[in-house]
């Protein structure tokens, strides 16, 4: 049973300088239940890739193709039908959580935005006991003392888990992870990691997980897909692709991975 | 913001005197000494003394009563002329900012039209066609300067439109009305409150003009600006008609700028970040 089943994606930007093929022709799927990656180096279309999926690419973009979730090509819905997925069906958390943030607000008020966004609630304790019910899943230290506070107050690790509880906040069926540690030194990535290990066993999410890490991506998926350049190169099992690249450019991507140890 | 404020001891004077001021408005049947319009024939025109702190006017009226109950007419003129002034621009310049575009390029357009109308002629043909009255005053100040913020807010949310926490708020799901009411125009709002604080002294201003002329707020209501013309033909012989509310129009317009002034560089680093 497929969750997300996508074919031939393609994003062009049409700008005045030609046509930019960011996403060029992208297909794969993604089984219910599944921790599937996305590796690339940078400008890969990986991110586009993910912001295609919920329709939120800017012009003078044009998103083309089938984007199949749970059987319905959420492509061709309207405004209104995405907006009631994103954030409660289908949730993204990006790369920078220092500036996912909306600096005037509490993390508090942003959570319980998140609630009432997506929820038929009125009720202003329920939904609080609900924030801090998430900051607690995602071992935040002292939950009462950081839902009052702002996102300047507080450290980047802390920030991407409060970023993580929001994405969960609303039950979502498919999380999408677009590179969520790389900006975080590498103990807080360990941190994390383990967090996500947690939460992809305690919630049996299906999981798109972006990265341009390979050691990450090995570490947290059970298949995945190499990107370049707008297209896919391979995919496959981690197995398979770990021990047996067939294309010289995942052995390259490898390789430069191996090169660290 | 308000630690910072009192760090400036210009600001700090200038709020305290606003603070006093807005306390005469609110109170003004405490505080008054005496009914503004009571006519009393035994002290026409009598100078500042212990019985009238600031003299009587040439019905006997005291000067110092219709002080505190001018105040309360000037102050609420300068709040709502610039509230109605804040909210047209906010709606204005959220709405071009935010899509940009064709709608941006007449919004402006319309902008720089407003712009051409010599704002203190518009609002005397304007007064002079419909009655005087304090609703209509307000009303037309605030029509005739809502342009300036209008392209703040613009210029404001133009940058923060392209912000990460913008894009998150529509990953999880947010309309393009949420993100203008409850995520750009929060984030946009301090050069618009440094221009609304300058703004409600220039609004006073524009009302003691008209009543000063005749054609803002009619007597027996008290306004500063009416109190000057009352107090023109008398000049020579009795200055405190004059001196008195020329002396509250000054430093409340006055603590006005300073404390705007002020605003302007406290928010200032911040609008770096």
């Amino acid at each position: 049973m497929d969750i997300l089943k996508i074919n031939d994606l393609k994003t062009y930007f049409h700008t005045k300088e030609g046509l930019v093929k960011a996403v060029n022709g992208v297909s794969f799927n993604i089984k219910k239940g599944e921790v599937f990656g996305l590796v690339g180096e940078s400008g890969s279309g990986k991110t586009l890739t993910a912001l295609s999926i919920l329709k939120l690419v800017p012009p003078p973009g044009k998103i083309d193709g089938e984007v199949l979730f749970n059987g319905i090509d959420i492509l061709k819905m309207g405004e209104t039908y995405l907006r009631g997925i994103r954030g409660s069906k289908i949730a993204i958390v990006f790369q920078e959580p220092s500036t996912s943030l909306d600096p005037v607000f509490t993390i508090g008020y942003q959570m319980m935005e998140a609630i009432y966004a997506h929820r038929d609630l009125q009720n202003r304790s329920r939904a609080r006991k609900i924030a801090l019910e998430y900051l607690d899943n995602v071992h935040t230290p002292d939950p009462e003392r950081i839902f009052h506070d702002y996102p300047h107050q507080l450290s980047g690790g802390t920030k991407q888990r409060v970023m993580i509880a929001m994405a969960l906040i609303n039950s979502p069926e498919l999380l999408i992870l677009d590179e969520p540690t790389t900006a975080l030194d590498v103990t807080i990535q360990a941190q994390i990691l383990d967090l996500l290990d947690e939460i992809i066993e305690r919630e049996k999410l299906s999981i798109l997980f972006i990265s341009h890490d390979f050691g990450i991506i090995a570490r947290m998926c059970d298949r995945m897909a190499v990107m370049h350049k707008g297209r896919i190169v391979e995919m496959g099992d981690k197995a398979d692709i770990l021990n047996d690249p067939k294309e010289p450019y995942t052995r390259s991507l490898l390789e430069s991975v191996k090169a660290l140890v | 913001m308000i630690r910072e404020i009192a760090k400036n001891k210009m600001a700090l004077a200038s709020a305290v005197f606003i603070i006093i001021m807005v306390i005469f408005a609110l109170f003004a049947p405490l505080i008054a000494t005496y009914d503004p319009t009571r006519v009393d024939t035994k002290f026409i025109l009598s100078p500042p003394s212990s019985q009238h702190i600031f003299g009587t006017d040439t019905l006997g009226r005291d000067i110092f009563s219709r002080i505190v109950y001018g105040a309360r007419i000037s102050l609420s003129i300068g709040f709502i002329a610039v509230g109605i002034a804040v909210l047209i621009g906010i709606f204005f310049g959220s709405i071009a900012g935010y899509y940009g575009g064709k709608i941006d390029s007449i919004l402006m357009r319309f902008v720089d039209i407003m712009l051409c109308f010599p704002t203190l002629f518009l609002i005397l043909a304007v007064i002079a066609f419909l009655e005087p009255s304090i609703f209509n005053i307000m009303a037309v100040i605030g029509i005739t300067n809502w342009m300036g913020v209008a392209r703040l807010i613009r210029a404001e949310i133009l940058t923060l439109k392209e912000r990460d926490f913008v894009a998150c708020a529509r990953v999880m799901g947010a309309s393009d009305m949420w993100i203008i009411l409850r995520h750009l125009i929060p984030n946009a709002i301090g050069p618009v409150l440094v221009s609304a604080t300058l703004g409600i002294g220039g609004a006073i201003l524009i009302e003691s003009a008209l009543s000063f002329l005749g054609i803002g707020v009619q007597p027996p209501t008290p306004s500063w600006g009416n109190m000057l013309m009352d107090g023109k033909s008398t000049l020579g012989v009795a200055w405190w008609l004059t001196i008195f509310p020329g002396l509250f129009i000054l430093f409340t317009v006055l603590s006005y700028n300073l404390l705007g002034s002020a605003l302007r560089d406290i928010l200032e680093p911040r609008l770096k970040n």
